[in-house]
């Protein structure tokens, strides 16, 4: 009968907080006292001070800009609500994410912000809507969010985007602090709230959320990771003794839920739990982020849960359909030194071009956001130090993330967005400053300068990285179809931040759809690989990755100087397994694949024995 | 004042004179000597006085908010380098006060100046390497080389400082310390690192190599044998690896064999109680629950305005069979903490334990009001309903027990045994076919869904 609840320590990881500058800046001044200091002025010995150390220096301090905040410009006025309460409740310094998805099916970007905290409505419980935001043909965006129907009653997390009864246009799944929403498109940008009926019920802490079809049966099923179990009211301090969020350490993990699309089976709309018999329930974890793709190459779709304080879960698809944790023994569950991490963010790219997408996880400050490099089908080495990210993020706690080529010289660059979970300690008390401001970070901006080597932009000048907020989501996607990535960003208690691209294009680029005609959407899952005579990019359709985010389903590839593209196969997700090729498809524009389309290259039948979940 | 003595004391006659003349002599280059000293002195007071005003200002940090007794030691620790300001350990000392208490920025300042004042202590290099680790990996490799400079044998720092180095890609100088720790006692962890090290060259005979020698030393770690998996699997053996895999869980972890005693330190100067909530976590978890319940209640006495130390204080004393015991405490924690549902839960466990089951469920259900996926309460809520013959509301507790979390074992085997005794058996081969679908360690739950498994009618099988 009797239940542990026990306080753990906070760990020291938080605790390197410091004014401006580094701690090397501020030590330049001090004397060594006594006959030390006698000696070395009798002596004349003054030593210069030493120079920068290499994480501080700007690489990039004469740039154009990157990006432009066009966000006063563009009509986005959301601001995120999270009323600083004496409890500090942790959902607030949690969430939320953001999406780019186009919501009334006009070919056009729409925006997509998770809902904060509930307000009370008369004589009812409090509640949310999330604002959703619709692009006009001007490039301007119409605050749609009264009519949108999205409204969530407890402080939102997470947005999942896709085509659940393959009708053609998008659905929404919002996750909350206490449990998930499901909701139905109409076409219109009109949702309607399925959930009563959907069987997604839970009431748990849920965080990211993806569709993805697990089983390849053609309809899209639902991961929603779970973080821990909660306790609102609960009260933790600081490693002082002031009020502070609690952190992961102060509860247990849970368990995430894979829900299989009943639609294949004549249900529309209704998922079914397949947690259990899928395997999915032996482990639990602190899960914030997610990546649904075939991690090993075999054919079959993965799950890899990025876990806060814990090593995080590859759980590897089996032939009969039951899921196993292979994290530990295929390198990607914990640093290079085998300590967890607290993850956050993912990203799912090919940052090495070497033809296998490797893996990126934002991290807590003091510890360095990591990258696993996959060095052979579904085996992962942290690559972090080699490949320039180790000390340039030590302080700075990443949550949104995204791998795109921001200048298309052909490399995928990254976009994070920092904001701390604990209080900075500030040297002098700042009387005006507001609750946020004490976990405020700066965004950052690293360069992929080829083979998957990385250099931080750092110029102050950078829009970008101009602001300091409470950073969490990050959507990303060419909004005004110029042929370059734009991005969202969103804040705790702040508005959201619109970035357009401006940056000095480097090469040429395409946007890949692919599409499966018998579904009427985007084929989620379907691996491209663009060929050109002396290169090669692959990416894969999943926009529901990075931090509680959703990006532009459509695949951009900067190309570099290559002046030709060869041909593009497609991995359609499906059993059996199908590969098309279409040959010689145009640059700097849209290129829309169809399935049925091009020319089949290989066709395996799939002798798959009954699988789990079925 | 030593010739006025010597003239007193020395017998009269010319040999006295003469000595006189020549202490004379003496006397004038020793006042000299003496005047020189005290000069350099003054300039040496001087200087310091200066240098320490101007330049070396002691750290003061904000104490708004801070626990009082956080305050208090703070405080007291700074006046203390005031008054001793050439004195290392009242600087390191104060540097470990603010170490404890997140004000590393400023602890730094106070261990490079203790470093500055006592050149021969490791230590305090150490502790200043510890904090530039976690954002300036070259400033924190000088002071690791510093440290390294007086003591090239302690562990923790050998491996501090390389993972620092691996951190920066310069792996040949990694290798060359982890190899002087790896022998060592503690050095589980660096042979660890040497195995990942080594993983890139893909050499399978060396790993296993290394494994076998950690085994028949006691040095296996449930790291080392992952490492040799994560080879396995690249070698496209996974089976191999996945048996390593489940070895490996049974082992304790690399850092297990490694103790840090300067570090070990901090505690000392705890203020917040952190050190002795792990410490009694730690006596719980080793059996000995009269020493962790002592431990806890200084802690809930030290700090009132916590809930925690109190709580877990309470559980404990149910643990022992103290039910009165801990239904007092919990029920002087619930007037203080009307809003929190784990004390609620424990209250309702030591009202139940006393045969108040009336009171209990009452708990339970403000409990399950503040928490409605509380799954231990619901559990417990089904359980007393269990007791007194309400099995339709023990079966429907049960199922939101289930509904919030699904892979606790316990509940689908508790709410089995009730449906076999209801005779509903469809339902109750869905929670043994769920229960055997949940991996667990344990031979006893296997042993139970056989069990229950037996008393299912023949024409109802779990798959």
């Amino acid at each position: 009968m009797a239940h542990a609840a026990y306080e753990s320590p906070r760990l020291p990881s938080e605790f390197n907080s410091r004014p401006n500058g580094s701690i090397a800046d501020h030590l330049h001044g001090i004397a060594i006292p006594g006959l030390a200091v006698l000696l070395i002025l009798m002596t004349g010995c003054f030593s210069e001070a030493p120079p920068l150390p290499e994480s501080q220096q700007p690489v990039r301090s004469e740039h154009q800009a990157f990006f432009e905040d066009i966000t006063d410009k563009s009509g986005l006025t959301a601001v995120h609500r999270a009323v600083p309460a004496e409890d500090f409740p942790m959902p607030q310094i949690m969430g939320s994410g953001a999406a780019m998805l186009d919501a009334d099916g006009d070919g056009l970007l729409d925006l997509l912000l998770v809902a904060g905290e509930p307000q009370p409505v008369s004589e009812g419980a409090a509640t949310a809507r999330c604002p959703l935001y619709l692009q006009d043909k001007e490039g301007s965006f119409r605050d749609h969010t009264e009519n949108s129907g999205l409204i969530i009653s407890d402080f939102g997390m997470g947005v999942a985007a896709g085509d659940i009864d393959n009708d053609g246009d998008t659905d929404v799944c919002i996750t909350t602090a206490a449990g998930a929403r499901m909701f139905q498109n109409d076409g219109a940008a009109v949702f309607q709230d399925i959930t009563a009926t959907a069987g997604i019920g839970t009431s748990r802490w849920c965080t990211a959320a993806v569709f993805f079809d697990y089983d390849r049966d053609g309809w899209l099923d639902l991961l929603i990771v779970n973080y821990v179990d909660y306790f609102p009211g609960s009260v933790c301090q600081d490693g002082t003794g002031r009020r502070d969020y609690c952190g992961p350490l102060a509860f247990s993990g849970t368990v995430d839920r894979l829900y299989r699309n009943s639609g294949g089976s004549g249900q529309l709309n209704v998922f079914r739990d397949v947690t259990l018999e899928t395997g999915l329930g032996e482990g639990a974890g602190k899960g914030l982020g997610a990546i649904c793709s075939d991690m090993n190459g075999d054919g079959r779709t993965d799950i890899y849960v990025a876990n806060d304080m814990e090593p995080n879960r590859l759980w590897i698809q089996q032939p009969d359909g039951l899921f196993r944790d292979e994290a530990d023994i295929r390198g990607c569950s914990t640093d290079f030194q085998g300590r967890p991490q607290a993850s956050m963010g993912t990203a799912w790219n090919d940052f090495d071009r070497d033809g296998m997408p490797d893996i990126f996880l934002t991290h807590l400050r003091g510890e360095t956001n990591t990258l696993y490099r996959q060095i052979m089908s579904g085996v992962f080495v942290d690559n972090t130090a080699a490949a320039g990210l180790g000390a340039a993020s030590l302080n700075f706690t990443g949550f949104g993330v995204a791998a795109s080529d921001v200048d298309l010289d052909g490399n995928d660059d990254l976009l994070i967005a920092n904001g701390r979970v604990m209080r900075a300690p500030f040297l002098t008390p700042d009387p005006s400053a507001s609750h946020w401001d004490e976990y405020a970070e700066r965004n950052q901006l690293f360069l992929n300068i080829g083979s998957g080597q990385f250099e931080e932009v750092t110029s102050l000048r950078e829009p970008f990285l101009l602001n300091s907020e409470v950073s969490r989501g990050l959507a990303t996607g060419d909004i005004d179809n110029d042929g370059d990535v734009d991005v969202l960003i969103s804040n705790t208690s702040a508005k959201a931040r619109l970035f357009q691209n401006v940056a000095d294009r480097k090469g040429n680029w395409i946007r890949v759809q692919a599409i499966d005609p018998d579904l009427k959407r985007d084929a989620i899952g379907a691996r491209i690989i663009v060929i050109s005579d002396q290169h090669r990019w692959v990416k894969e359709i999943q926009p529901c990755i990075g931090y509680l985010s959703c990006h532009d389903p459509r695949l951009h590839f900067g190309l570099g100087e290559t002046p030709e593209i060869q041909r593009i196969l497609v991995h359609w997700p499906t059993i059996p397994a199908d590969i098309e090729e279409f040959v010689k498809p145009g640059i700097n524009g849209d290129i829309v694949l169809r399935r049925g389309t091009g020319k089949r290259i290989s066709s395996a039948d799939s002798s798959e024995p009954k699988k789990a979940g079925h | 004042m030593t010739l006025w003595i010597r003239r007193k004391s020395g017998s009269a006659g010319s040999d006295d004179e003469s000595a006189v003349r020549c202490t004379a002599g003496k006397k004038s280059r020793m006042l000299k000597a003496a005047v020189f000293l005290l000069l350099a002195a003054g300039v040496l007071f001087a200087a310091t006085k200066y240098f320490g005003r101007s330049n070396i200002e002691i750290p003061r940090v904000s104490l708004e908010g801070m626990h009082p007794d956080v305050v208090s030691l703070i405080d007291r620790r700074r006046r203390h380098v005031e008054s001793n300001p050439l004195s290392a350990d009242a600087w390191g000392n104060y540097g470990m006060a603010l170490l404890q208490h997140q004000r590393q920025y400023e602890a730094l300042i106070c261990f490079d100046q203790a470093t500055a004042l006592q050149p021969p202590s490791p230590r305090w290099p150490y502790f200043a390497g510890t904090i530039l680790e976690q954002s300036e990996f070259e400033e924190a490799l000088a002071r690791y080389q510093k440290s390294l400079s007086l003591d090239h044998a302690y562990v923790p720092l050998l491996l501090r400082a390389a993972s620092v180095l691996i951190q920066q890609n310069d792996l040949q100088q990694a290798r060359e310390l982890l190899n002087r720790a790896k022998d060592q006692p503690g050095g589980a962890a660096a042979l660890v690192q040497l195995m990942r090290l080594s993983r890139q060259n893909s050499n399978m005979k060396q790993a296993e190599d290394t494994v076998q020698s950690a085994r028949a030393s006691n040095a296996l770690s449930r790291e080392l044998l992952l490492e040799l998996a994560s080879m396995k699997v690249a070698e496209g053996q996974t089976d191999e690896a996945i048996a390593l895999q489940a070895e490996s869980k049974q082992l304790p972890p690399a850092q297990a064999f490694l103790t840090d005693p300067w570090m070990d330190e901090l505690q000392r100067f705890d203020a917040t109680g952190a050190y002795s909530s792990a410490v009694a976590d730690q006596l719980r978890m080793q059996g000995q629950v009269k020493q962790a319940a002592a431990k806890l209640g200084a802690l809930a006495r030290q700090f009132p305005e916590r809930s925690r130390p109190a709580l877990n204080r309470a559980t404990l004393l149910l643990e022992m069979g103290d039910a009165a015991g801990a239904e007092k405490e919990l029920q002087a924690l619930k007037d203080r903490f009307p809003g929190d549902a784990m004390i609620l839960l424990s209250l309702a466990y030591a009202r139940f334990a006393r045969g108040d089951q009336i009171s209990a469920e009452q708990l339970l259900s403000d409990a399950i009001r503040l928490k409605p996926d509380y799954a231990p309460a619901w559990m417990a809520i089904a359980e007393i309903c269990r007791s007194t013959n309400r099995p339709l509301e023990a079966i429907a507790a049960y199922e939101k027990a289930v509904a919030a979390t699904p892979e606790d074992i316990r509940i689908h085997l508790s709410m089995a045994d009730l449906l076999l005794s209801e005779g509903q058996f469809d339902e109750a081969a869905r929670r043994l076919q769920d229960a055997s679908r949940i991996r667990h360690d344990d031979p006893s739950i296997r042993k139970q869904i056989e069990d229950l498994s037996k008393r299912l009618p023949a024409a109802t099988k779990v798959e």
